[in-house]
C-alpha cells in the first residue's frame, strides 16, 4: 500500500493506535517474513502527532531488560519548550554510517542492508560514536558506558499512543 | 522495597550554607512506600512547629513513589511545606517532567533549607548539586527564565525546571512554582516559600536504570496498565476535550460558580467551554513525562499588533476546567480569548488562577457593594466581565503599591478579615474555593479536606453521583469523604495522577508495588492509606488547625445549589462529628 507521499509503511500495533484512522487506512501489520530479512526499519511517521508522554523510551528501557530510561535508544525532547511540539530522534539507518566509520576497536559494524550491527565485548566506550552522529541517535548507558543502539524491533511503536513512531519497509535493492 | 532501590536515597540542600547531602531513608520508604506518606513524614522531621512559612526554617519537600518511572500514570510530584496562605499544612502535587526527572536523577525526595542571601537556581545532575547565581533571572516571568535555563542546562527531553515568577518573588500567599511552563505546584503558596529563600528555579534531570523484582511479570503487568490507560474510558474525557469538558455539565447541572457565586448557573458558559477552546484555539496537546493520555491542553492565540496591519502575536496557552471557572465564570468572563488574555498574564507572574481569580471575586462584589472605593482599587475598575481591568488589578496584586492589594496579596480570608465581606470571601480553611457548588459534598470535602483542596476527597462526585438521589446524614457524608480522601492518601504516596483512580484499583496497586518489591496487601493500603492521613492532621493540629471551627461562608448556603437541601446547620453538625472522628483516629496508635 502506498500513502500520499508515496512511501510504503507498517503500521506498529493496531491496537494502541488511537487516533490515526488516516494511517491506518495505508498501513498493514509487516509479516514475519519482513522482519527476518530485516527489511523494516523503525521511523518517525509525523512527528507532529506526538505529545511528548515519552512512553517510546520507557518501552524500548524495558526491550533492553532495564526499568527506567538508561537503556533507550530513543529520544523525546521539546523544540525548546513544549509548546512548539516535540523531536523525536531515533537510528535513520544510514547507507554508509558514520558511527560505525569513526569506531576505533569495530565494534559498530554496517549491517548488510544499512544500520549498525553492535558487539558490545569490543566497546571501549571511547564515546566517538555519539559524537560523530549529527541527528543524536547514538544514546549512551551511563551506567555501563556504552551506547545504545536501535536495532529497529518496533517495539516502542507499540507503545506510541498516537501513532508517532511505526515500522516502514525498506524497497528490497537497498537492503541487500 | 527492593534493597537497591535508588527511591530510598533522600537529598538534603541547604540553600544557607550551599551544601548538601544524601541520607539513606529505607525506613520512611518502606512505612509510607512514597510521596505524600514519605513528604509528610519529612514535613514533621524538618518544620518546626509554629515556624514562619516564609522564613529560613521552613522546608521544601519533594517527594516521588516506587511506581514513579516503572509504570505510566505515576508522574506527580508532592511537595510538602508550610504554607504561607493557610499558615498550615501546606501540600501540593505538580506533574510535567518532575516525577520522573527526580526518581531518574536518584532519589525518592529532596529537602531544601533555609535561605539564600541572593538569587540563587539549583542544578541537580549526576550526583552533584549546583548552585547557579540567578541575580539576572531576578524579576523574570516564567517563560522567559524557563527559555534561560533550558539553554544554559544539559539534560534536554529527561529533565524538569521548576521555577517562579515575579509573584513568588514578591511572597504573594498564593503564588505558584511552574514546572516545563504549563503545570504548577499551583496550591497553597509553595511560590512564595521558594521566593523567601531567594530560590529562582529548580533544576532536575538524570536517566538512571531501576531495579524489579522480577523483569517477566514487570513486562506483562505494565502492558495490562498501559493498554487500559490507552483504551479505558474512563480516560477518554481527560485526552478529548481534557478537564473543560466539565463546563457545560456543571452549568446545566446549576453548579458552576459564577460572579463570586452570586449564581450557580452562567449565561455565558457557552462562550468558555471545553467545546468552544477546542474548536477555536485549542493548538496542541501534551502529556506529562510517562503518561500516555495527555490531559495537556494548550491554545492558540493569535492576537494583532495595534500599531501595523498583518503583524501578530500567537502564544500559546494552557487551559483546564478549574482556571476557566474561577478566571471565567467566577469573574463573568463570558469569552474564551479574554479568558486566555488574562491566564497569560496569570502565567508569567506564576499566581495560582483559583486563588486569583476567588480573590478578584470578591474585590469585585466588594466594590460593587461600596466596600471599597477607587481609593483602594487604584487604577484598577473591577467589574465583571471587564478582563483589561482584571488584568490591571492581577498586576497591582504583584507589585502592591498600596495597602489594599498587600492584602489581596494574602489571600481572601485575610482581605475580608480587614476590610469586611466575610460572608462572601469564599474560602475554606484559608484556601480559596474550588469550581464546585454542587452540594454538600463538595463543600464539606473542601473543609475537611486535609489540602482544602477538591481533590482531597472528590466531594463533588459525591454531589453528582449520590446525593442528587438520596439524601445522607451528616455523619455519613462524611465518612464517605474521609474514607475517599485516605485511599487517595496511597494514590498520591505512590503518586499517581488522581485521574487514573478509576484505573488504579486497590488490587491492581498491590501487584504493581509487588514488582518494586513491596509485599503489601490492600488492607495494608487501607491501613497505610488511614496513617498517613492522620499524620497530616496530626501536624494541622499541632500548628492550630481545628475542623469544627473553620469558618463556612455564608454564601455557600445563600445560593441555591442542585443539592436543595444544603445548609450552614447541616455542614456545621458535619464538622462536629468530623472533628470527633479525626481526633480519635490521631489518638489511636497504629500497629
Amino acid at each position: 500500500m502506498t500513502d500520499p507521499l508515496g512511501l510504503t509503511f507498517y503500521e506498529g500495533i493496531k491496537l494502541n493506535i488511537i487516533h490515526c484512522n488516516a494511517l491506518k487506512q495505508w498501513c498493514k501489520m509487516p509479516t514475519k517474513e519482513d522482519k527476518r530479512s530485516r527489511l523494516v526499519r523503525l521511523a518517525v511517521l509525523e512527528t507532529e502527532r506526538c505529545i511528548g508522554c515519552q512512553s517510546c523510551m520507557f518501552a524500548c528501557s524495558r526491550k533492553h531488560g532495564e526499568a527506567g530510561l538508561s537503556a533507550s535508544c530513543i529520544g523525546v525532547r521539546s523544540v525548546g519548550g513544549m509548546e512548539r511540539g516535540f523531536t523525536v530522534i531515533v537510528c535513520k539507518v544510514c547507507e554508509d554510517p558514520p558511527c560505525a566509520k569513526v569506531c576505533p576497536t569495530q565494534a559498530l559494524t554496517p549491517r548488510k542492508g544499512g544500520g549498525i550491527r553492535f558487539d558490545a565485548d569490543k566497546c571501549i566506550g571511547c564515546g566517538y560514536c555519539r559524537d560523530a552522529c549529527v541527528i543524536g541517535a547514538v544514546f549512551w548507558d551511563d551506567e555501563i558506558n556504552k551506547p545504545m543502539i536501535c536495532v529497529h524491533c518496533g517495539y516502542c511503536a507499540d507503545f506510541c499512543p498516537h501513532g508517532v513512531l511505526g515500522l516502514q519497509k525498506r524497497e528490497a535493492e537497498d537492503a541487500e | 522495597m527492593l534493597n537497591n532501590d535508588p527511591l530510598a536515597n533522600v537529598l538534603y540542600i541547604d540553600l544557607s550554607k550551599r551544601i548538601f547531602k544524601v541520607e539513606k531513608r529505607h525506613d520512611l520508604f518502606e512505612k509510607y512506600m512514597g510521596g505524600t506518606g514519605v513528604a509528610t513524614a519529612l514535613l514533621h522531621e524538618e518544620c518546626p512547629e509554629n515556624c514562619d512559612p516564609l522564613g529560613p526554617d521552613n522546608p521544601v519537600i519533594f517527594a516521588v513513589g516506587p511506581l514513579t518511572a516503572l509504570f505510566p500514570l505515576a508522574s506527580k510530584t508532592v511537595a510538602m511545606f508550610k504554607s504561607p496562605l493557610t499558615g498550615n499544612l501546606g501540600e501540593s502535587h505538580c506533574g510535567g517532567r518532575s516525577a520522573v526527572a527526580i526518581r531518574m536523577a536518584g532519589c525518592g525526595a529532596i529537602v531544601i533549607k533555609g535561605a539564600s542571601s541572593m538569587p540563587v537556581y539549583l542544578s541537580i545532575d549526576g550526583n552533584q548539586v549546583y548552585f547557579r547565581d540567578a541575580s539576572s533571572l531576578w524579576g523574570m516571568g516564567n517563560f522567559a527564565t524557563g527559555r534561560i535555563i533550558r539553554e544554559n542546562e544539559t539534560g534536554a527531553g529527561l529533565r524538569a525546571i521548576m521555577r517562579i515568577g515575579r509573584a513568588g518573588e514578591n511572597l504573594i500567599s498564593y503564588a505558584c512554582v511552574t514546572s516545563e511552563t504549563y503545570r504548577h505546584f499551583g496550591r497553597l503558596g509553595l511560590g512564595a516559600v521558594f521566593g523567601s529563600k531567594k530560590l529562582k528555579a529548580l533544576v532536575v534531570s538524570g536517566k538512571s536504570s531501576l531495579p524489579v523484582s522480577n523483569h517477566k511479570t514487570y513486562r506483562k503487568i505494565y502492558d495490562e496498565v498501559y493498554k487500559t490507560a490507552v483504551d479505558s474510558p474512563v480516560m477518554k474525557k481527560y485526552h478529548d476535550l481534557g478537564t473543560a469538558e466539565n463546563i457545560m455539565p456543571l452549568n446545566d447541572f446549576g453548579g458552576l460558580p459564577t460572579r463570586n457565586l452570586k449564581e450557580a448557573r452562567f449565561e455565558g458558559a457557552s462562550g468558555i467551554s471545553g467545546e468552544t477552546f477546542a474548536e477555536q484555539y485549542l493548538g496542541r496537546r501534551l502529556a506529562c513525562s510517562h503518561c500516555p493520555v495527555g490531559c495537556i491542553h494548550i491554545a492558540a492565540l493569535r492576537e494583532p499588533y495595534e500599531d501595523e496591519a498583518y503583524f501578530y502575536k500567537t502564544s500559546m496557552i494552557s487551559y483546564d476546567y478549574e482556571p476557566i471557572y474561577s478566571l471565567g465564570s467566577m469573574l463573568g468572563i463570558s469569552s474564551a480569548s479574554d479568558f486566555l488574555k488574562l491566564m497569560d498574564k496569570v502565567e508569567v507572574w506564576g499566581m495560582d488562577a483559583m486563588s486569583l481569580g476567588v480573590i478578584l471575586a470578591w474585590a469585585t462584589e466588594a466594590r460593587e457593594r461600596g466596600l471599597i472605593s477607587e481609593k483602594e482599587t487604584g487604577g484598577a475598575e473591577l467589574e465583571w466581565g471587564n478582563v483589561k481591568e482584571y488584568i490591571k488589578a492581577a498586576g497591582y496584586i504583584v507589585s502592591q503599591p498600596n495597602d489594599f492589594y498587600k492584602a489581596l496579596a494574602r489571600g481572601v480570608e485575610h482581605v475580608a478579615s480587614i476590610y469586611g465581606g466575610e460572608n462572601y470571601a469564599l474560602a475554606f480553611g484559608g484556601n480559596e474555593m474550588p469550581g464546585y457548588h454542587t452540594g454538600p459534598g463538595a463543600h464539606l470535602g473542601a473543609l475537611i479536606g486535609a489540602r482544602h483542596s477538591h481533590l482531597d476527597n472528590g466531594g463533588y462526585g459525591v454531589d453528582q453521583k449520590t446525593l442528587v438521589n438520596r439524601k445522607m446524614k451528616p455523619e455519613e457524608l462524611v465518612d464517605t469523604l474521609l474514607e475517599e480522601e485516605r485511599w487517595r492518601q496511597v494514590l498520591s504516596s505512590l503518586v499517581v495522577c488522581f485521574f487514573a483512580r478509576g484505573i488504579y484499583s486497590p488490587e491492581l496497586v498491590a501487584r504493581l508495588l509487588a514488582v518494586a518489591g513491596f509485599d503489601l496487601s490492600t488492607d495494608d493500603l487501607q491501613r497505610i492509606g488511614k496513617e498517613i492521613h492522620s499524620e497530616k492532621y496530626r501536624f494541622k493540629i499541632r500548628e492550630g488547625f481545628a475542623v469544627d471551627s473553620v469558618r463556612i461562608p455564608e454564601r455557600i448556603s445563600e445560593t441555591p445549589s442542585p443539592i436543595s437541601w444544603l445548609n450552614e446547620s447541616y455542614l456545621k453538625e458535619a464538622l462536629k462529628y468530623a472533628q470527633k472522628t479525626i481526633s480519635k483516629e490521631i489518638n489511636t496508635p497504629f500497629l
